[in-house]
Parts: C-alpha cells; structure tokens; sequence
C-alpha cells in the first residue's frame, strides 16, 4: 500500500506501463488469437471438424495485423477465405455478381446477339464471364455469430487487461 | 458483399495513458510541495514556537477540506471492510470469494456486493442465525438481487434491490411491488400456519417470518431467477461487467490514494500538536479560529481575502506580544507550504478528474463500441432482408434462366424433328429422283429395244446400224439394270454378263418377267392409207384377255390392253403354276401356321420377280 505521494506515483508509473508498450502489444495479439480460436470454432461448428467446406478446398482462414498502439485488425487471410466465409454466413449464390443474365450459357459463359432474331451470329464475351449455376445453399451465420463471440470476449479480456493492470494498487 | 468477419479492435488506452502520464506530473509536483510544507511546518514550529500553531490547525483543516472527497471516500471503504469483517467473521473470505465470481455480473464490486451482503447478514444474525446461516442468506438473497435488478430493466440496482429485501425481512414489504414481488402479512402468517411456526414469539418469530418472506420472494420470482440461469440476461451482465470494472477501478484508486492522504494529516498534525498548547493559550487568538479557517480554505479567488484575515490576526498577535517580523516570517513560510499543499491538491483533484474522465471517455468509447456492433448488426439484418430481396430478385432470374433453357430445348428438339424431316424429305426426293430416273431408264430401254426391233426387223438397215442399235439397246438394258432396285445385286451381275456376251434376248425376257406396274409408252399408229386415222391399240381397238390369248402385234412391241380387276395375268413363258415355264413342278415342303394359300401366293411371286432358273 502506498503510503507516500512518491511511492503512488511510482505505482501510477507502473499503472501506465501495464497499459502501454509491450504489456499493450502481447494484450492485443492474445486478442487477436483469441479471435482466430473462436472464428475457427464457430467454422467447426457449420462445417465439420475440419471447419472446411466438402468439396471446396482450404479451410476458412483467418489473420490478425497489429496495425498501431492498441489496434489490430482481424480479417479472413484470403480473398479466397472471404468468399468462403461470406458464403458460410450467406449461403451460396445470395449476394452480387455471378449469374448475368438469361443470354449467357453458364456453361461458357459466352452470349448469343440474335435470340430474338432466330438467327445466331458471332457470339461475343460478356465483360462478366458468367458462372456454372451450382444452386443456392442457405447461410449459416458463421461469421456473425463468430463476430458477436469475439465481440463478447474482447470485453471480457479488455476487464482482465485492466484489472491486472491496477492489481498492484490494491 | 463485404465479408463478414473483419474486425477493427482498438482498445483505446491512449486517452487513459495520457491521463495517466498528466496524473504522475500532477502527483510528482503534490509530492514536491508537500515536502515544502513539512519544511516550511518545522521552520514554523521552531521559529513560532507558539503563535503558528493556529495556522497549522488551519492548514490541518485546508488539507482535509481539499481531499475531503478522497479521504471521504477512502475512510467509507474502511469503514465498509471493517462492517463486512464484524458480520461474516470466518466466514468473510467465503464471501470475497463469491464477490469476486459474481459481483460484476450484478454491476457491483467485490466490496460494494459484500457490505450489501453485509447488511442482510447483520440483520439477520438478531434473528437468531448463525453466522454461516447468515451468510449463506445473505449470499442467496445477493444471487435474487441480481437477477431482479436485471429483470427490472435496470430500473433498479442490485444494490438497491438488496436494500429491499432487508425491509422485507424486517417487514416492510410494500417496496417488493416496485420488483414485480406481492407478498402481504396474510401471506407469511398462512407460511407460518403451513409451518406449524405460528405460535413462535420473540427472535424465534422474527427468524421464522424472515424466512417465510424469504421463500415467498423465490417462489414469486422464479422467472426472473430462470432468465438469469439460462443465459437471457446474459446482456444485461455485460453491461454490469463494464459497470462494475469502471467502478471497482475508481475505487481501486481512491483506495490507493487514501493511505497517501491520510498519511499527510500526520506530519502535519504533528507540527500543530506540538503547537496547540501555546495556541490555547492565546484565547483571544482562538476567537478569530473561525474566521481564519475561512480564510485558509485556499482557493486562488480567496487568497486576498486570506491574507486580509491574516492582517487582523497579526494585529491580535500583537497585542498578545508577539513581534510582528516574528510573525511575518513564521506565518509567511507556513502560509506559502499550504498555498503550495493546496494548489498541488488542487492538481491532484484535476488529475484524478481527468483520469475519471478518461476511463469514462474510455467507458464510452466502450459503449460506442457496443452502439456500433450493435448498429453494425443491425445493418447486418438490413443487408440481410435486402439479400433475401436480392435473392428473391436472383431466384426469378433463375426462373427466367430456367425456363430459357427449356425453351432452348425445345427449341433444339424442334430443330433435330426439323433436320430429320428434312433428312427424310431428302430420302424421299433421292428415292423419288431414283426413281424418276429408273423410269426415264426403263423408257429409254424399252425406246432402244423398240428401235432395235424395228431395225432388225427392215430389210433396209445395215449391219452397222444394226450394231449401233444393238449396242444402244444393250446400253439402256444395262443402265436399267444399274438403277432397279428390285433386282438383286447378284442377279444384276449374271444379267451384266448376259449383256457382255450378247445375249440381250435373255436379259429382256428376265426384266419382262419382273412384276412392276409402269406406264409403258404406246404409240399411236397410222391406220388407213393418207395417215387420216390415228389408233391406239392394235389395229384401233384395245383387246381382253379375260378368256387368255396372245397379244396381237408383232412380239416385242408394247400395246394396250383390258384386264378386269382380280384377272390373273400368266404370260406363256411363266406357264400357269410356280415352275411350269422349266417344264417341272418344284415340291416344297415347308412346316408354317401360315395360310397355304398365301405362302403358295408369296412362292409365285418370288418366281415371278426372280425369273426362270435365277
């Protein structure tokens, strides 16, 4: 307990050190991994053990960058692992892009100028190479709910942060 | 689509931290100025002796007006761990354990919880509890408070639900209405009569009516209870959490701060006890106490009027004896240590305002952060009801796209029925062609064979241009041959080699002897002398043969004839059964349910398409 206006100061000092500079930094890459664990989790729990889709190959990866003082930004570790995981929160084929319209053969993706003609002429590429039509899945609302667990937990782990930090002033 | 998973974490310490570094400079400079004022206090009690002392009580007075909060503060936590310790006694470590597990959820602090607990305990323990029964209520009735403020929409705090359960125990239950909880005298004394504890008195009375409220308070809040076991008010918890640690850390600073306060009024008093003595013997002096303590509750607006009450007790001092350069210089000194305790208190009070204000900024941004995860999944659910309209919109699409692909198969089928139609109008023309050729073939045959008849039948053709003739005949029997379907292929080739070796009456007698019904080419003839009378027929009249007979008109030659229909036509060369035209009848031995007749019918026809020994 201090008992002098030097020794409290000298535990404000460490106060401030327990929030700041390395403590901060290790305080944020434990959230950061925190957050990984629990979008891996929550991928296991919609897709399977090995939190991957059957037959799409790569799991729904994510990454952690420790951007300043106190801030990370966490994020799927690909383009490819974003789509994975709009797909798991969405469903497939529920956004933007994709199918082009009823010209388009799906399968290559080409259009033909003349149907209302009844004459085909030179085919041409769309700017949107359309897609083979693979169908609809439902959303599972993996990411949102991984989202409001990290959510939950940060504010948990900031409590402890905090705490451990004015421990020594007790 | 943005992805859903990306997450910007800033935990927004800076703000605090800065507070924390204007907080140290603040603290570093109290420190200096306090160690002034301990100097400028020991100059005075040496210097003073006496006089000083009333000046040393005044800044005894200004140190705690200045952190009266603090200390205030500090000696209320004392004075609640020392309640907490009387009333749970053992059990106390029980207790903080509890308040460490779940204070937070309720939105209170470890000690806040206990000296709530506290109270319900020591209310108790008169009824005739234990202690540990005390604590074990107390710890149960905290557990409700918790769920009941949560189930009061915050509406009340579990402090303050705490404090009603108290009543209630004590019999003020009217406040139990405002928790959703109706409990009447009516309805404790029929617990007691249930019981058998209606005749009880005393403590023993209050014990039991104390825990009949108690069981009446679970029974009539079992869905508050429910929610806050099942994870509904797991929410409302979080917000408690966040509520509790800005708390808890204010307290943890008044609670580190207090002992450094409280530390101070001793050295200070220190000066003035020595002082005292000397200051009670100025009576006059102490009757100007009030006045002065006014005046040294320092604060930079009041400092005039400070030192102006200083100037009138200096003339007191005077007229008690005390010189006034003694007086200057002593007071002079005391007076710049408390000016200087003060202002760095003053600072201090500042810079705890500030480190307050920025766990609150910290706390807010905390808030805001719930506000926009919580804004965030509300656009969530916006973005989500426009994917399901955008998915709505995709799906007719694909309608759209489906039934264009059945369209376009339909479209393809149609077209394949097309090619194949076309395919066999192709057939057809090619057969009808064939055939027309077959029959321009058979006319040129039978025009060639005319020719050649009537060749060599005039005494006037010669040799040659009965060899052309011959040659052209044989030509057009061979091009008939070529192109008639009916003819087998093997036969065709003997028939070629009948044509090779000259033998064109065999070949004619053969394609003769084929059953075909074409129109044969019948020349009109000139009857009577100037050529006035053109006939058909032979000699002008079409003959029958429904009685038999021979053709007039010399052999070879084409000519019209009348068959009635169902006459059977049976040229001389065939004979008049299958066989006759060899000379033999051919036995034929076949087992079959057919008709006899048709397969003796079918017999002849295949001689008579096939000819004589082909």
């Amino acid at each position: 307990m201090a008992d002098s206006l030097s020794s409290f100061n000298k535990k404000i000092a460490v106060l401030e050190s327990s929030l700041s500079g390395p403590k901060l930094k290790r305080h944020m890459i434990d959230i950061g991994k925190m957050s990984k664990r629990v979008a891996f989790n929550a991928a296991q729990k919609d897709l399977g053990p090995d939190g991957e889709f059957s037959g799409w190959k790569g799991d729904l990866g994510t990454r952690f960058d420790h951007l300043s003082d106190g801030v990370i930004s966490f994020k799927p570790k690909s383009k490819k692992s974003a789509g994975k995981w709009t797909t798991a929160n969405d469903g497939r084929n529920r956004g933007m892009g994709g199918f082009a319209g009823p010209g388009v053969n799906r399968r290559t993706g080409l259009t033909s100028d003349s149907v209302r003609s009844g004459e085909r002429k030179v085919q041409r590429q769309r700017k949107v190479k359309a897609k083979r039509w693979n169908g609809y899945t439902d959303g599972k609302g993996t990411a949102d709910r991984a989202q409001q667990l990290i959510d939950k937990n940060v504010e948990k782990m900031n409590r402890d942060f905090v705490r451990a930090a004015t421990k020594h002033l007790m | 689509m943005a992805n859903k998973i990306s997450v910007l974490i800033d935990v927004t310490v800076d703000k605090a931290v800065s507070s924390l570094k204007n907080f140290r400079t603040s603290i570093a400079e109290a420190d200096g100025a306090a160690n002034k004022f301990k100097a400028g206090g020991k100059a005075a009690f040496e210097g003073l002796k006496a006089n000083a002392g009333a000046f040393a009580v005044g800044a005894i007075g200004s140190v705690v007006a200045f952190s009266g909060a603090i200390i205030k503060a500090g000696g209320e936590m004392a004075a609640m761990d020392a309640k907490a310790e009387t009333v749970f006694g053992q059990s106390l470590g029980r207790v903080k354990k509890w308040g460490d597990e779940h204070a937070g959820a309720m939105g209170l602090t470890t000690r806040e919880a206990t000296t709530a607990g506290a109270a319900i305990a020591d209310l108790l323990k008169p009824m005739g509890f234990s202690e540990e029964a005390a604590t074990d209520n107390a710890l149960a009735l905290m557990d409700l408070s918790g769920a009941l403020s949560a189930w009061s929409g915050g509406q009340r705090s579990a402090a303050e639900v705490s404090t009603i359960f108290t009543k209630a125990m004590l019999g003020e239950r009217e406040e139990l209405k405002s928790l959703g909880i109706s409990i009447s005298e009516a309805d404790v004394q029929t617990r007691l009569l249930q019981k058998g504890q209606e005749a009880l008195t005393g403590a023993a009375m209050q014990q039991a009516k104390a825990v009949a409220t108690q069981e009446l308070i679970y029974e009539k809040s079992t869905d508050a209870q429910k929610a806050w076991a099942d994870g509904s008010m797991d929410g409302v918890k979080s917000q408690n959490e966040a509520k509790s640690a800005t708390v808890r850390l204010g307290e943890v600073l008044n609670e580190s701060l207090y002992p450094v306060l409280v530390n101070l009024v001793p050295v200070i008093a220190e000066t003035a006890e020595g002082l005292l003595p000397l200051a009670e013997n100025l009576g006059k002096v102490a009757g100007q106490l009030p006045e002065v303590f006014a005046g040294l509750n320092l604060t930079s607006s009041s400092a005039d009027k400070a030192w102006r009450s200083m100037e009138d007790l200096k003339g007191e001092f005077e007229a008690a004896g005390i010189s006034g350069a003694e007086f200057a210089e002593i007071s002079g000194k005391v007076q710049f240590g408390v000016i200087e305790m003060d202002d760095a208190l003053q600072i201090l009070a500042v810079a705890q305002r500030e480190n307050s204000l920025a766990f609150d900024t910290a706390t807010n941004r905390a808030a805001g952060y719930v506000d926009e995860a919580r804004r965030a999944t509300e656009a969530t659910e916006d973005l989500g009801s426009t994917t399901e309209g955008l998915s709505g919109t995709f799906e007719t699409a694909a309608d759209v796209a489906r039934k264009y692909e059945l369209a376009s198969a339909e479209v393809r089928d149609e077209t394949k029925k097309l090619e194949d139609a076309i395919s066999d109008a192709d057939d057809a023309l090619s057969k009808l062609k064939g055939n027309v050729d077959q029959r321009e073939a058979w006319r040129n045959m039978n025009e060639s064979l005319g020719e050649l008849f009537v060749a060599a039948s005039s005494a006037d053709t010669s040799m040659e241009d009965l060899a052309v003739a011959t040659d052209d005949a044989i030509l057009a029997v061979a091009d008939f041959v070529e192109g008639a379907k009916d003819i087998p292929p093997e036969v065709k080739t003997s028939l070629y080699a009948e044509l090779d070796a000259g033998n064109l009456a065999a070949v004619q007698l053969y394609i003769d002897g084929l059953a075909r019904g074409v129109d044969l080419p019948v020349r009109p003839k000139v009857v009577g002398a100037g050529a006035s009378l053109i006939a058909i027929g032979s000699g002008g009249a079409i003959p029958r043969f429904d009685d038999g007979g021979v053709m007039p008109g010399p052999k070879g030659e084409h000519n019209l004839a009348l068959v009635a229909g169902g006459e059977t036509i049976l040229p001389t060369h065939k004979g008049s059964g299958a066989g006759s035209s060899s000379g033999g009848n051919t036995t034929i031995n076949i087992t079959t349910n057919a008709d006899p007749n048709s397969v003796v019918n079918a017999t002849r026809r295949f001689g008579r398409r096939n000819g004589p020994g082909l």
